[in-house]
């Protein structure tokens, strides 16, 4: 199990991660939102091992990771900028994972790369953007870590290969009972591969919830009334976001979606419907209740 | 748990990617190590040539500087780019084994590329014995001072490294710990030494600078020259001590650093500011030294004036230069002006410090009586016979209170006159000669080197007083056997190396047996006939190597004679006789007569027919090439490049042999228009 409790970092004044909290169960695929520089990075960092907190605690299975080279050994970190070793083809890389990874297994790195059909003595100067990415995921899957940390992985993958990608994680993890951590700004990707899901801004988590429970728990009601009205007509709900127009409104409702509808038929609605939200819907409206939106900025300036 | 320290697989990766640079590193090296012997074989007249280090593998010695540094660069090069930081700090180790197996990596590399490089050469010297003498003393002696001074550089750039994030940073901050100490004090001490006469000259500060014990800083600061870097074994080891807190210290630095310094020019800002003050203060520090020689001489003439306010500018301009390279921010300019005042404190600090150290060496002015000891001393590495007495006896305390005197006055008169400002005045004095002796005074249990000038008197009151002391007698007496760390090295053209050791040893057996005052006469230049060749021997006292002149003297009779035996054969006298005969055939003549005081040449020169050359003609018309040499009577050797005739049109020869001289010696001397001392 991944322990995070009170994380904070700082860069030169620049508040990267700031008591960040969370608790990640072993076996599952934690997905990890957030807007830019909201501090997923420097949260993988960190329980890599690469990045010192400054100040909070970070244990993987109940040991600090800091330092910690039998903690350390647990865990695999692909960064979304992939080290290569200079003019090093995919079996000089895997020699060094070798090195590095005591439990790197020659045959799924000789089975994956057959499976993405990568050119293991070819120069990986001379793999794409995509390719390289490719390979730093067979690299790390090879190293048969338990904790297993992606940041930014499917960027640049072509649909096919991220399937693929995704399957392999996912069978990773089935497998092994692997932990994987996958940070990515592209909720789709993350919608049918994560089992949890946390939405990080400003270097804290401001959601956290498993993928299900966050798509059934949050949706879109549309609902209109005859007479003039305001969001104060809905005091019992739970509203992260209300834009009204004429007489409909839209708003974003947390809870239980019949009940909700319940309490609001009793309001004597003409218009009164219930939308299901993507995890994008979701994420951007519970930023810009944060106030991360830049709607305004056009509506200005038109 | 072993990862805790050192990670092999980790080394052993380290090890496959300095493969390509050690390759070639050893390709070139071992191409000139063996293309130079390998000339010299193919040219192999009949002299053996000396291989010590100088010209076995000479090109070695750029290992600590270049190659050390690139290694250093490919496997910690890692800390200058996030994403291969970020790599290696994820890996499951600790910092200290992840610096231990790259560090450890670097220095087997280096190694590996000294020994592969050099073993093929050394092979060949010694399979081809009849051309080389192997000096491998002093061949190991240089290679192991080449890698304690990798490993302290290894370590100084690692801490570079450590402490940077850019190539350009971690090379300046290298070079900046590699040098800045050395730079300061060499400038400051030869400053001293300038301006204070009595304080010897900078190389004797000794282990007081850095190149004292620091083999690193060599190459640019002291008067070593650069092919003998390596030979100081005392200094190889105290570079080699001095890489422990070295390492140390990089490991520390290295488990404090933030991955994210990658690409960030230092760690913090205040490393920031302290790398652009130091390098604004190297530029400033000339103007500091300008400044205090100024006000010591009150000479403020413009141009000192203008340079010192040039190199202020200058100073200021890399002060802003420093922070543009590294930060490439323009606005940062303004922010960090008031820093600079950190350069000018530094710069008031060093003055201040000058001035105390100035006044604290002139102010030591021991009485005779405060005096403990005084003992005489040598710095060189090449000494005369003189010089390498001085350095056999540097231990013995001289207490008497004659000898105190002399020195406590010496030093007095010398320090009276430096404040005077007439020290060099009177050493331009026509009228007096001075000779310099360094020696250590010790008053109160503490030594402090001083240089004194002896006038002839004073000099000769002293060797009298050095003749009575019974330690430097039996000192004396002796000169170091071969073998054991000393050999022969002979650069002339008359000997081999076999017949200079077969003469060097006849001629220890004679020293031993002459009286002290001949031999003493003539290690101190003013007894005996010395005919101007010799060859060098190099030997080691107190664990140091050095060499020296060992000249054949006439008054070492069987030694002179085994000399003369070869290089005066019957056939070498008869052609310069013949020369002589005919002196329309020579280009070059040239007698020299060793007289004991002085040696006195006379030169021919066949295109100024006058009168002195037929004079010379006339006073070489009277040897004989029968004649066996007597080294008590006068003796002279004549050189000449004449040509000789013969069926296939004739050929130019250079001949030199020795004759007795039967004629008016002083009148020779005296008269002859083109004798001269």
């Amino acid at each position: 199990m991944i322990f995070a409790k009170d994380l904070t970092k700082t860069f030169d004044g620049f508040t990267a991660l700031n008591s960040l909290t969370c608790k990640i169960p072993e076996g599952c695929i934690y997905g990890m939102v957030g807007s830019n520089g909201a501090g997923k990075s420097t949260f993988l960092r960190i329980l890599s091992g690469v990045y010192k907190a400054d100040s909070g605690i970070c244990e993987i299975d109940g040991e600090r990771v800091w330092e910690n080279p039998r903690a350390k050994s647990k865990l695999a970190f692909v960064p979304d900028d992939v080290f290569y070793l200079q003019g090093a083809s995919m079996d000089r890389m895997a020699s060094l994972y070798k090195a590095v990874y005591p439990d790197f297994d020659e045959k799924t790195y000789l089975s994956l790369t057959d499976t993405f059909k990568l050119d293991r003595k070819k120069n990986l100067n001379a793999f794409s953007k995509g390719m390289r990415r490719q390979a730093s995921t067979i690299l790390a899957l090879s190293a048969k870590p338990q904790y297993i940390f992606f940041d930014e992985t499917f960027d640049g993958l072509d649909p096919v290969m991220r399937t693929l990608v995704k399957k392999l994680i996912c069978n990773d993890v089935i497998e092994r009972k692997a932990t994987a951590i996958i940070t990515s700004h592209s909720l789709r990707e993350l919608e049918d591969t994560c089992d949890q899901l946390a939405l990080l801004h400003k270097g804290g988590l401001v959601l956290e919830s498993d993928t299900e429970n966050l798509k059934t728990k949050q949706f879109k009601i549309q609902i209109a009334f005859n007479d003039d009205y305001d969001i104060s007509r809905f005091k019992d709900i739970d509203i992260s976001n209300f834009t009204k127009n004429g007489c409909v409104t839209n708003m974003i409702v947390k809870g239980d979606k019949q009940e909700v509808l319940t309490k609001l038929s009793m309001l004597s609605p003409i218009l009164l419907e219930a939308l299901p939200l993507s995890l994008e819907e979701i994420f951007t409206y519970e930023m810009e209740a944060l106030g991360y939106s830049f709607d305004g900025l056009f509506e200005e300036v038109e | 748990m072993k990862k805790h320290i050192f990670n092999k697989s980790l080394y052993l990766d380290a090890l496959k990617q300095t493969r390509i640079f050690a390759i070639l590193c050893i390709t070139v090296f071992l191409f000139i190590n063996l293309a130079v012997p390998i000339d010299t074989i193919i040219n192999f007249y009949d002299t053996r040539e000396a291989a010590d280090f100088a010209n076995f593998a000479p090109v070695m010695m750029v290992v600590p500087y270049a190659v050390t540094p690139v290694l250093c660069l490919i496997c910690f090069g890692f800390m200058n780019k996030r994403k291969s930081a970020d790599f290696y700090h994820s890996i499951a180790d600790t910092r200290t084994s992840l610096y231990l197996s790259l560090f450890l990596a670097v220095i087997t590399c280096v190694a590996g590329i000294i020994v592969i490089s050099t073993a093929p050469s050394l092979l060949l010297h010694y399979l081809y014995k009849k051309v080389f003498i192997v000096n491998l003393k002093s061949i190991l002696i240089n290679l192991f001072g080449i890698m304690a001074s990798s490993i302290y550089c290894a370590a100084i750039v690692t801490i570079a490294m450590s402490l940077t994030g850019t190539l350009l940073t971690n090379v300046a901050v290298s070079a900046i710990l590699l040098f800045f100490p050395d730079f300061i004090t060499t400038v400051s001490a030869s400053t001293l030494c300038e301006v204070i006469p009595v304080l010897p000259n900078i190389d004797y500060f000794g282990k007081l600078m850095p190149s004292g014990f620091n083999i690193i800083s060599l190459l640019f600061f002291g008067n070593t020259p650069w092919t003998e870097i390596f030979e100081d074994i005392s200094r190889s080891i105290t570079t080699l001590i001095l890489s422990l807190p070295a390492i140390l210290i990089a490991v520390w630095v290295f488990k404090r650093r933030k991955s994210e310094t990658a690409g960030y020019p230092t760690q913090n800002k205040y490393l920031q500011a302290a790398f652009r003050i130091i390098c604004s203060f190297i530029v400033s520090f000339f103007a500091t030294i300008l400044v205090f020689d100024g006000i010591l001489s009150g000479e403020n003439y413009i141009e000192r004036i203008y340079y010192i306010v040039l190199i202020y500018i200058a100073s200021l301009l890399i002060y802003f230069i420093c922070e543009l390279i590294t930060t490439k921010k323009l606005k940062n300019l303004v922010r960090i002006i008031p820093g600079f005042t950190v350069v000018i404190l530094l710069n008031v600090l060093f003055i201040a410090t000058l001035f105390g150290a100035y006044n604290i060496c002139l102010s030591f002015t021991p009485k005779a009586n405060e005096i403990e000891y005084v003992r005489f001393i040598s710095g060189n590495t090449s000494e005369d016979l003189s010089g390498y007495y001085i350095r056999k006896n540097e231990d013995i305390k001289l207490t008497d209170k004659d000898v105190k005197k002399l020195i406590s006055e010496s030093l007095r008169d010398d320090v009276e006159k430096t404040k005077a400002d007439t020290y060099y005045r009177d050493s331009a004095s026509p009228d007096t000669y001075y000779s310099m002796k360094r020696v250590m005074i010790c008053v109160n249990g503490r030594e402090r080197i001083r240089e004194i000038r002896l006038s002839e008197e004073e000099h000769s009151f002293l060797s009298e007083k050095l003749k009575q002391n019974p330690k430097y007698q039996s000192s004396y007496n002796s000169l170091p056997p071969l073998g054991k760390g000393t050999d022969i090295l002979y650069y002339g053209e008359y000997l081999t190396t076999d017949d200079a050791r077969r003469i060097y040893d006849i001629m220890r057996k004679e020293v031993a047996s002459i009286d002290f005052e001949t031999w003493y006469s003539m290690v101190e230049g003013y007894g005996g006939r010395n005919i101007g060749e010799g060859f060098w021997l190099s030997t080691v006292v107190d664990m140091e190597s050095v060499e020296i002149y060992v000249p054949i003297y006439l008054e070492l009779k069987e030694s002179a004679e085994e000399y003369f035996k070869i290089v005066s054969t019957k056939d070498n006298k008869k052609d310069i006789l013949s020369a002589i005969d005919k002196p329309e055939t020579v280009e070059y003549l040239r007698a020299e007569i060793y007289t004991g005081d002085s040696t006195y040449y006379l030169d021919f020169d066949p295109n100024l027919s006058n009168e002195s050359e037929e004079e010379m003609l006339d006073f070489l018309s009277g040897l004989s090439e029968e004649e066996k040499l007597n080294t008590d009577k006068p003796v002279l050797a004549v050189y000449a490049d004449f040509f000789i005739d013969d069926e296939y049109g004739g050929y130019w020869n250079s001949v030199k042999a020795y004759f007795n001289y039967t004629g008016d010696l002083e009148k020779l001397i005296t008269e002859a228009g083109y004798a001269y001392e």
